[in-house]
């Protein structure tokens, strides 16, 4: 198991440019997940990484060697792709081992890291079946086995649960956590979606139009996105963004637009923020609760989940904000709702840069 | 392959920065042996054929410069002009009515779905092209024989006046070789527009119809846009089979009677090794190669024209 | 939804169809097992079927030796195409390279061009090297063109293969040839069926090349042997039914038994070219 690292990587396709400066690391044992919506250049740095396509510029690590012209096969890296690419006309067995015997291992190595790898993964019994014979989740497990018996420095995943309904990605989910806890080898992983990235990674990158935005811890990245893309990409329903102007005053800064006015405290703003709130810090107007606001507006749409539900309501000023509620809500299209956001989570972003202010 | 993987392996098989490691010089190793043969004795003797068209040759004494003389020679011999004249009008049989039968065939069958039995009536139709061309035109000369099996038919259905030998008549010798090619093609265009109108999802008909069209309409606004493809091959396909037609002639007419059968393919031939004009032949085999490549460019720019 | 009598519509027009096109070789076939003293030029149905007219035609038409010409000429055209399109497909369709789509538009060119043009200058250059009258002047050009095809079906094939099974046996450290021959192979077997059945048919059928080519009666293929027999007994009209029987038999044998791959494979060419 080895760090890998981007340094300084840029990638072009012709005139287009797919990713731009990469600076990137994976620590040795680390999970690192790359997210971002398509085109951001994840799933190409991950096929850099596996020596799929060749750089641009900057350069590739693995370990401490530099495999910028190092091709797929001698990188010591393991794949598991999206539509699994498990060779049709092979059993399981012959598929776990294909790599192994075209590295000339010995036939009793070979059985034993197929069987561990089988035993892992609740595969033991599938062995001498095809492909074709088996369900999405089993050659999914399969492709990670494929990818275990090689025990490579670097485990690459390229959105390999997208091909699953709901409920079998979420087992896959864990199962894939758990694996890595078990056998912690350096993992890249690459998904769009969010809630993959949220609960699986050690470390979440997140790109966007071939560019690094931001890459922290899950926690971090939710409660202290560095600009206004990752704030809105992350985070379910989204944080409502909205253009705000800011004006001093004797007591701090007051953001406002039309009658909606959040009184911030001292704060070096700009003219013109933007301000994002989470929907779980809109909270339904209650007297006596600590809270910016009543603010009010009519609810241009809702979400009703059981267990909790989201309104989202336009002011007067034409803001929008998502509000949390418990339980079901009650309202409908057209209704004035009354609301207030909690104090301390009011997320301010420089309109032009996109850069985080800070939260007030 | 996630849709972003699938742009890069397009993107990227279409950009040539190599990736690490893949091969650089295999490709080509894989592709020589089909290159070399394909190129020593496809591609040169059609380059040959071109450069043996600019000169008079009789194939055993030494060849004269002859330049664009024997084109101008097809341009003003009127049996070349004939020979393409006729192959012109087998186009109408070989091309214009299969597709015609085959269109309107798949028309019916649009409102059809599946076909009980499909694939064994297309074993039938399509046999005329597994048929060897030479026992076809023995069985077809055969059939249009003086006294043959066609002018029985005749005879038997009451226009006995009009039985003959219609490969000895001078008009009628080359429409006889056209229904020969029509109920060779038929088959073909038949199978590609029924499987082609079978893959028209069924839903366009359905808003068709709620639309408030008729069969008619149906078939202009849905089924024909939808056969663009096997339209195309079709039309492609018999029409270079009705230019390029040799077998069916020489043993059918031998582009008899007199010149009235004679195709570009059958010049070709007969001035080569008949009347040892080969620069003469290779200018019209040439000319015939062009005519082909131009066609078929054509077709194939019409059909994609107006898809996305 | 049609209605029934629509529905038997379609049928009888398909039968109607399906019968104009066996009609002329249902002829045939009974022609050929007329009795022999039987000299009319028409149509007559046999009450006894005779089938030693198949024998005889066989001796007076020389058809032994022109089916078998003709299968050692399909046969080495057959082995000889695919052997070199397999290979020349794969690298198309599966590896990025300089000129790959000049060389793929030069294959295009064998898809459109006629024998015809070409027949002239490869007589006489066939000639020079003394390959005239012998197989290999008719094999060589005959696998040439069958390669064009061949190139573009495979190729067409392995574009259709998905990249990631590529890739990933790429990162397993399977070379190019590995893959070739262990994962996509055994995928490809109906593909390289359909091309094969293709080209025997366009081989054995073909009748210009040999005509030009073979001159001499020992090596001459079927369908040219059947061209001299009608020139030599035009009224002979049961020995040339039965003749005719004789050299489409086997293609028709072919096509009967892999009929499926012969359909599919001209109504799959037509959503690839």
């Amino acid at each position: 198991m080895a760090e890998v690292r981007w340094d300084g990587v840029t990638k072009r396709f012709g005139e287009v440019e797919a990713l731009s400066e990469l600076h990137l690391q994976a620590a040795e044992g680390e999970f690192l997940v790359l997210v971002g919506p398509s085109g951001s250049g994840k799933t190409t740095a991950l096929r850099l990484l596996a020596g799929l396509e060749g750089v641009t510029g900057g350069h590739i690590y693995i370990g401490d060697a530099r495999v910028d012209n190092v091709p797929p096969r001698q990188r010591q890296i393991a794949m598991v792709f999206q539509d699994y690419a498990l060779y049709p006309q092979m059993t399981v067995e012959r598929n776990l081992a294909f790599g192994l015997r075209i590295a000339g291992l010995p036939k009793p190595e070979i059985r034993v890291r197929v069987d561990e790898a089988a035993e892992i993964l609740g595969l033991s019994d599938l062995l001498k079946r095809k492909p074709r014979e088996l369900s999405g989740g089993q050659r999914q497990r399969v492709a990670l086995g494929r990818a275990l018996v090689r025990r490579a420095q670097a485990l690459l995943m390229d959105e390999p649960l997208s091909n699953l309904d709901a409920q079998l990605r979420a087992q896959m989910r864990s199962e894939i956590k758990r694996l890595h806890s078990q056998l912690p080898t350096t993992t890249v992983y690459v998904t769009h979606d969010q809630v993959e990235a949220m609960t699986m990674g050690d470390r979440i990158a997140v790109m966007e139009g071939g560019r690094l935005r931001q890459v922290d811890a899950p926690a971090t990245i939710y409660e202290q996105p560095a600009n206004i893309f990752v704030a809105g990409f992350i985070g379910s329903p989204a944080m409502a963004l909205n253009t705000v102007g800011v004006a001093s005053t004797n007591d701090g800064a007051v953001l406002s637009r039309g009658e909606t006015t959040f009184a911030v405290g001292p704060a070096a703003l700009p003219r013109e923020v933007v301000l994002g709130v989470r929907p779980e810090h809109c909270r339904p107007w209650a007297d006596g609760a600590k809270l910016h606001g009543p603010f009010e507006g009519g609810v241009v749409a809702f979400e009703a989940l059981g267990r909790e539900s989201f309104v989202t309501v336009e002011t007067a000023a034409g803001c929008r904000f998502t509000v949390g509620c418990e339980g079901t809500a009650g309202v409908g299209i057209g209704d004035r709702f009354r609301f207030g956001v909690s104090h301390g989570w009011l997320y301010v972003f420089d309109p032009a840069s996109g850069e985080s202010l800070g939260r007030h | 392959m996630s849709q972003e993987a699938e742009q890069h392996a397009l993107r990227s098989r279409r950009s040539h920065p190599r990736s690490p490691g893949e091969p650089r010089l295999v490709p080509y190793l894989y592709l020589l042996p089909a290159l070399g043969l394909y190129a020593v004795f496809a591609l040169a003797p059609l380059g040959h054929a071109a450069w043996l068209s600019f000169f008079n040759w009789d194939g055993v004494t030494p060849a004269t410069w002859a330049g664009f003389g024997n084109y101008r020679a097809i341009l003003s011999d009127p049996q070349i002009r004939s020979a393409f004249v006729h192959s012109f009008v087998l186009v109408i049989f070989y091309c214009v009515i299969p597709v015609l039968v085959g269109l309107l065939l798949a028309g019916i069958f649009s409102r059809a779905g599946s076909v009980r039995g499909l694939s064994g009536f297309r074993t039938v139709l399509f046999l005329p092209q597994v048929i060897p061309t030479v026992a076809l035109a023995v069985t077809w000369r055969w059939i249009f024989g003086p006294d043959g099996p066609f002018d029985q038919i005749l005879r038997a259905v009451g226009l006995g006046s009009l039985a003959r030998a219609w490969l000895g008549d001078f008009t009628l010798a080359l429409p006889a070789v056209g229904v020969v090619g029509s109920w060779v093609m038929y088959g073909l265009c038949m199978v590609l527009f029924i499987a082609g109108v079978q893959k028209i999802p069924q839903s366009l008909y359905d808003a068709a119809r709620v639309d408030g069209a008729g069969p008619v309409r149906e078939f202009f606004a849905v089924t024909l846009p939808g056969l663009r493809n096997e339209l195309v091959v079709a039309v492609v396909l018999t029409l270079i089979s009705a230019l390029r037609s040799f077998d069916l002639v020489y043993v059918m007419t031998k582009g008899g009677p007199g010149t009235s059968t004679d195709v570009p393919a059958l010049e070709v031939y007969t001035r080569a090794f008949e009347f040892g004009e080969v620069g003469s032949a290779a200018a019209v085999a040439t000319t015939l190669a062009l005519l082909i490549f131009a066609v078929a460019f054509l077709v194939t720019r019409l059909g994609s024209r107006g898809t996305t | 939804m049609i209605s029934r009598t629509e529905q038997v519509g379609n049928y009888v027009v398909l039968t109607l169809f399906s019968l104009l096109a066996l009609a002329p070789i249902a002829a045939l076939l009974l022609t050929a097992l007329r009795p022999a003293e039987s000299l009319g030029v028409g149509f007559t149905f046999p009450h006894s079927l005779h089938f030693h007219n198949f024998v005889d035609a066989w001796h007076t038409g020389e058809f032994s030796s022109g089916l078998r010409s003709s299968a050692i000429v399909t046969g080495a055209t057959v082995a000889i195409a695919t052997t070199l399109s397999i290979p020349a497909g794969y690298a198309l369709g599966t590896m990025r390279f300089r000129g790959d789509t000049v060389l793929f538009s030069l294959f295009l060119v064998g898809l459109i061009m006629p024998f015809e043009a070409t027949i002239i200058p490869l007589y006489y250059d066939l000639r020079r090297v003394q390959l005239t009258d012998s197989y290999w002047g008719v094999i060589l050009p005959s696998a040439a063109l069958s390669v064009a095809f061949g190139t573009f079906w495979m190729r067409a094939f392995f574009l259709s293969t998905p990249r990631s099974l590529i890739e990933a046996a790429r990162i397993d450290g399977a070379t190019s040839w590995r893959i070739l021959v262990s994962i996509l192979l055994p995928f490809a077997r109906p593909a390289i069926l359909t091309m094969m059945v293709l080209t025997f048919l366009w081989t054995w059928n073909d009748f210009l090349l040999s005509l030009v080519m073979l001159s001499n009666p020992a090596i001459q293929t079927a369908p040219l042997k059947l061209a001299l027999f009608q020139g030599r007994y035009t009224t002979d009209v049961t020995g040339l039914a039965a003749g005719s029987m004789i050299v489409a038999l086997p293609v028709v044998a072919v096509y009967l038994v892999l009929q499926r791959h012969f359909i599919r494979g001209v109504l799959s060419g037509a959503v690839k070219g």
